[in-house]
């Protein structure tokens, strides 16, 4: 039974349709990527399946269940958690009240489960009165799957997390994303970094113009001559942090 | 990376050092004025206080909903209108009557009549958003649409009340009190001792109580309850907050419910320290609100505080020296140097 599955996605604002047709599913405890071209509806995809916009068309299941237009708090106490590419963390409020707040669809005190972020994530600790505005790029990647994680979700999704940081803390990151996996949550994650997200990926999908263009294992993806030549070609030297402001 | 960094430090720097200007040359300004005239300064700031209450919905409104509730005004009308009516026709009827509490003007009716006029511009606040506001939200109206039929809601709010009560100035209950006597004899240099003589009618150290009451309320609520942090969270980001899970509907209408409540206070208080009532009372005080909440930085309940209390104490101590009538221009002024010289006001973090 997959934990989460997108059937025929159809997807748009408004007038203008971004998805035209678009399956994915996930296993559980599964590390799913999905890559492609800038505008090509990575994020549109995220956003339809956490219930932020509304599928024309097609279906979504989380656990068989159909969610599709759920609204977003249901999702979340159903075990689904997001973080957004950009503006993930509440800047003025306090490291340890952005945590909170990722509490706060379960209603009751979450002392317990902070201190297990913390533990997680001590370069929150110490810093964990201080205004969120003022961490670092990577601290805020941190604090943003931090608190997608307060609600022990068994599925994570990620918009983009290592876009705009520093070689070095795109590393961390997905060490991060590693062990968050390893603690048995299902993770779908939209990247960039192509070559080093495939790389710890279970398997992949290749989205491009709003449709599926290829999925399979992670590692046959890499050694795909058509999808290096294509998506990964440009992505040689993954350090570099890439425009990933565009994306989606 | 690193030049960024030092480029940010630099500037973060260079900022500080003008600021630590502007901070000298205001108190600088205030230390002049209040030498001049420190009766005046007292009762401005205690005037102020009601500016500040009203300048805090302005700003926690904007804060949430993005946009200027030019109707707040009314709003504080309305809540002085409701505590009139328990006064003066409801709490008669089953015989709760009675002024010259204390040092005070009113009597035990007022502090009765208060957080019923709340509750009631409170009802008033959720229905007009629900009829009005919400669905031009839905329809993703841009903040100038908002801030238009939100003056459109403070002229048809004038018009009902004008309706029910007429244009006439009404009043509440009161007896006459003497002014209280502050006298403070401050020792300056050269031993030279300077004598204050500072009148101030009880009621305005009535507003000023009040006030600080319900700032300390409001700072509890919104740093130490779950709504309030919620709030404070959705008015980072109300998208993440509805991606964490947060109801940002409800929290739309908390943050009415707090503004609007006090705004009844607001408007029932300025009654109060005015003497008198009339429709168009809170209209009057729209600019001193608006201005105190561009000093302080919109968006921050801190700010329009601040803001509020040197707006009053400007206002007060500008008769002084010029016609009591230019006072709203004394205020206007203000909001138009903030404007120029530091847009995000004094404790806008320009984010906003």
């Amino acid at each position: 039974m997959s934990i989460l599955r997108a059937d025929n996605l159809f997807v748009g604002y408004g007038e203008t349709e971004i998805l035209h047709g678009v399956s994915v599913r996930v296993e559980p405890g599964e590390f799913v990527t999905i890559i492609g071209p800038n505008g090509c509806g990575k994020s549109t995809l995220m956003k339809a399946v956490f219930g932020l916009l509304t599928p024309k068309q097609g279906d979504i299941f989380f656990d068989d269940a159909n969610i599709t237009g759920m609204p977003t708090d249901r999702l979340i106490q159903m075990g689904m958690s997001y973080v957004p590419q950009t503006d993930n963390i509440f800047p003025s409020l306090t490291i340890e009240e952005n945590l909170e707040m990722g509490a706060f669809a379960a209603g009751g005190a979450a002392a317990g489960r902070i201190s297990e972020m913390y533990e997680m994530f001590p370069d929150l600790r110490i810093s964990r009165s201080r205004r969120a505005g003022s961490l670092s790029g990577g601290q805020r990647q941190m604090l943003a799957f931090g608190r997608a994680l307060m609600l022990q979700p068994r599925l994570l999704l990620l918009d983009e997390p290592s876009a705009g940081l520093s070689p070095i803390m795109v590393g961390v990151i997905f060490d991060r994303l590693t062990q968050i996996r390893e603690s048995g949550v299902a993770i779908l994650v939209v990247e960039q970094n192509a070559r080093s997200a495939l790389a710890m990926s279970d398997r992949g999908y290749v989205l491009a113009s709003g449709e599926n263009q290829i999925e399979g294992e992670a590692r046959s993806l890499l050694d795909n001559p058509e999808v290096g030549r294509l998506y990964l070609g440009g992505q040689a030297d993954d350090g570099q942090a890439d425009d990933g402001q565009a994306g989606g | 990376m690193a030049t960024m960094q030092a480029i940010a430090e630099r500037a973060r720097a260079a900022a500080a050092g003008r600021e630590a200007w502007w901070l000298a040359g205001a108190i600088a300004i205030g230390l002049v004025v209040t030498l001049a005239a420190p009766g005046k300064v007292v009762n401005g700031l205690l005037i102020g206080s009601v500016f500040a209450l009203g300048a805090i919905g302005i700003t926690l409104i904007y804060s949430i909903l993005r946009f200027a509730h030019i109707a707040h005004g009314e709003y504080m009308t309305l809540g002085a209108y409701m505590t009139l009516f328990l006064l003066t026709a409801a709490f008669p009827m089953v015989g709760i009557e009675g002024s010259g509490l204390g040092p005070f003007t009113f009597g035990y009716p007022l502090l009765l009549a208060l957080p019923i006029a709340a509750a009631v511009v409170i009802a008033f606040a959720i229905a007009v958003d629900f009829a009005v506001y919400r669905r031009l939200r839905a329809r993703g109206s841009n903040l100038v649409m908002m801030a238009m039929v939100s003056l459109g809601v403070a002229i048809a709010t004038r018009g009902l009340l004008q309706y029910f009560w007429g244009t006439d100035p009404q009043r509440y209950p009161r007896v006459s009190k003497p002014f209280y006597h502050f006298e403070f004899d401050l020792p300056l240099a050269g031993g030279l001792a300077l004598p204050f003589d500072i009148r101030v009618p009880p009621d305005n150290l009535f507003l000023g109580i009040m006030t600080v009451a319900l700032a300390a309320g409001l700072w509890l609520f919104l740093n130490k309850t779950r709504t309030g942090k919620a709030m404070r969270a959705t008015s980072d980001n109300m998208e993440l907050a509805r991606v964490s899970g947060i109801n940002t509907t409800r929290i739309i209408y908390w943050a009415w419910a707090i503004a609007a409540a006090y705004a009844a206070l607001a408007g029932a208080l300025l009654a109060v320290s005015q003497a008198q009532l009339l429709p168009h009372s809170g209209w009057k005080v729209l600019i001193p609100l608006f201005a105190a909440v561009t000093l302080g930085g919109i968006g921050n309940p801190w700010g329009a505080l601040v803001g509020g209390l040197i707006i009053g104490v400007s206002m007060e101590a500008s008769t002084e020296w010029v016609s009591p009538a230019y006072k709203p221009a004394i205020a206007f002024a203000i909001m138009l140097g903030a404007l120029l010289l530091r847009p995000r006001g004094i404790f806008g973090d320009g984010s906003s």
